[in-house]
């Protein structure tokens, strides 16, 4: 069953407080609209957007090493993680960002790594 | 921060089992299901190519490979995914080259929900139609 828009506006609202972050509004929506895409059970969608949330949160705040990302995308960089808390699970989910300054972190994406877009 | 697994860090021994792998079986590198633990011809050849074909009754049941060419193929696998991810990147950076109106918090909020509410007839066909 497709994930409803009252979980793609809930999430895009999620995402968009987490305190810090930066993002082009039309890319907000166009990503949490694609990850519907991809896990479209409402469980699995609300795990992965939720794994999202906690991964830009700690982007934010700085708490991933420099050795856990992948550098060199023109300046951005590429931070992996998972879609499920599962141990062990692929890191299956990554983010697209730089961090301007101290406070904010600009998010160019974020979606699955693997599966088409 | 690296990049890791690229196809030209693998070394080439690597490289040369993977073209081995693929090459296809020749003549002689299959053993028969019964044979395996009754003699150790097939050892050598297997070291020769690195995988082999295990017949029962004139049919393969399964490939047998070298622990060498097993990481090969895996590390070769990883390689082809890193440099595929590393293109979907670029493509992705080049397409959203111009999307730069940074917004925060509830301005990001508001706007990100208007941008998919004006396009939800074409958005929402994305989820609801075309399901494989």
């Amino acid at each position: 069953m497709a994930i409803g828009n009252e979980f793609i506006l809930e999430w895009i609202d999620k995402v968009a407080k987490v305190s810090g972050l930066q993002m082009d509004p039309v890319t907000l929506a166009d990503d949490v609209l694609l990850m519907a895409v991809v896990f479209d059970d409402e469980i699995s969608f609300q795990q992965a957007m939720d794994s999202v949330v906690r991964a830009l949160d700690q982007l934010v705040q700085g708490k991933v090493a420099a050795s856990e990302l992948v550098s060199n995308y023109n300046g951005w960089d590429s931070y992996h993680f998972q879609s499920q808390r599962t141990k062990g699970h692929r890191a299956d989910l990554r983010v697209i960002f730089q961090n301007i300054t101290a406070d904010f972190t600009q998010v160019k994406g974020f979606g699955h790594r693997h599966l088409p877009a | 921060m690296e990049k890791k697994g690229l196809i030209s860090d693998m070394s080439q021994q690597m490289l040369r089992i993977v073209e081995r792998v693929r090459g296809g079986f020749q003549l002689d590198s299959h053993i028969n299901i019964t044979q395996l633990s009754r003699s150790t011809v097939w050892r050598s050849n297997l070291e020769k190519f690195e995988a082999m074909q295990i017949l029962d009754r004139n049919h393969t049941a399964a490939v047998m490979l070298t622990p060498d060419a097993f990481r090969a193929l895996i590390q070769y696998i990883e390689a082809i995914e890193e440099e595929l991810e590393n293109t979907q990147i670029e493509m992705l950076l080049k397409a959203r080259e111009d999307m730069n109106n940074w917004e925060t918090d509830e301005e990001l909020s508001r706007k990100a929900k208007d941008s998919f509410l004006s396009r939800q007839e074409h958005l929402r066909g994305l989820l609801d139609g075309d399901r494989k």
